[in-house]
């Protein structure tokens, strides 16, 4: 994959309806209304190296659902309702994922289009607290009970 | 269509479609797991599980459509929006439907 270049040569793909301009990349950057009308379709492999990514975040909200379903069949988490409410927080967290998911994907395509610096990723600290705040419950109720 | 010789397609589509394999093969488990809960539990596993039925083969249709666009341009489009609104809407409802059942079921 080479290196993600500014302002190069990207108006390649086939753009199956999306708009591509020939106008000055920097005036993509600059936003405002001009910036609709300065996007470029990326280099094909950036986009394809965003939809990869879309799918890897599609297969952890996907996986973190399976988790939750499987938590109902756990027969060591019964302190209290400990088991439901862990298997709720989690299927919670693959809902929000899937959301997260697309968004990220648009969003960053749309600042692949604009020439703009990608976003920075809001799930990946959601996804990380959610995880370890889960596992550190699940930790807790197996000690204790 | 055919691959234009001047450009070095790589290994790009390849990975592609390898990870569109392993979201299908992914929802395909999800669906198992699901199916598992449904035979032991209530009526109201079901919802899920057909559901997460639905999304699988939609999964597996997708991935093989966007497989042939994949292998078949020189210069592959990008994903497109309503195909991304689609897989991410599947997971979102499957897991809505999951979730609800968990409150409900006992």
């Amino acid at each position: 994959m080479p290196a993600r270049r500014r302002g190069g040569p990207r108006a390649e793909a086939k753009n199956g309806g999306m708009r591509v301009s020939t106008g000055d990349d920097r005036g993509g950057r600059d936003g405002g209304d001009d910036a609709d009308e300065l996007e470029q379709e990326p280099d094909y492999r950036f986009s394809l190296a965003n939809e990869r990514t879309f799918l890897a975040w599609i297969r952890t909200a996907l996986a973190l659902l399976a988790g939750g379903v499987a938590l109902n069949e756990v027969e060591h988490l019964e302190l209290s309702g400990a088991r439901r409410t862990i298997a709720v927080a989690v299927t919670s967290l693959s809902l929000v994922l899937a959301v997260a998911a697309f968004a990220r994907w648009a969003q960053v395509q749309r600042a692949m289009r604009r020439g703009q610096p990608l976003p920075k990723p809001a799930a990946v600290p959601l996804l990380a607290g959610g995880v370890a705040v889960v596992a550190a419950v699940i930790l807790l109720v197996m000690v204790v009970g | 269509m055919s691959t234009a010789p001047d450009v070095d397609r790589g290994l790009q589509p390849q990975r592609t479609h390898l990870a569109w394999t392993r979201t299908a093969l992914s929802s395909a488990l999800l669906f198992s797991v699901i199916g598992r809960r449904a035979v032991t539990s209530s009526a109201w596993t079901w919802f899920p599980l057909a559901l997460a039925g639905v999304m699988s083969v939609a999964f597996v249709v997708v991935a093989r459509a966007r497989t042939v666009h994949l292998e078949s341009h020189a210069r592959p489009a990008p994903l497109s929006p309503g195909t991304a609104a689609t897989v991410a809407g599947a997971v979102l409802s499957t897991a809505a439907f999951a979730l609800v059942t968990t409150l409900v079921t006992r």
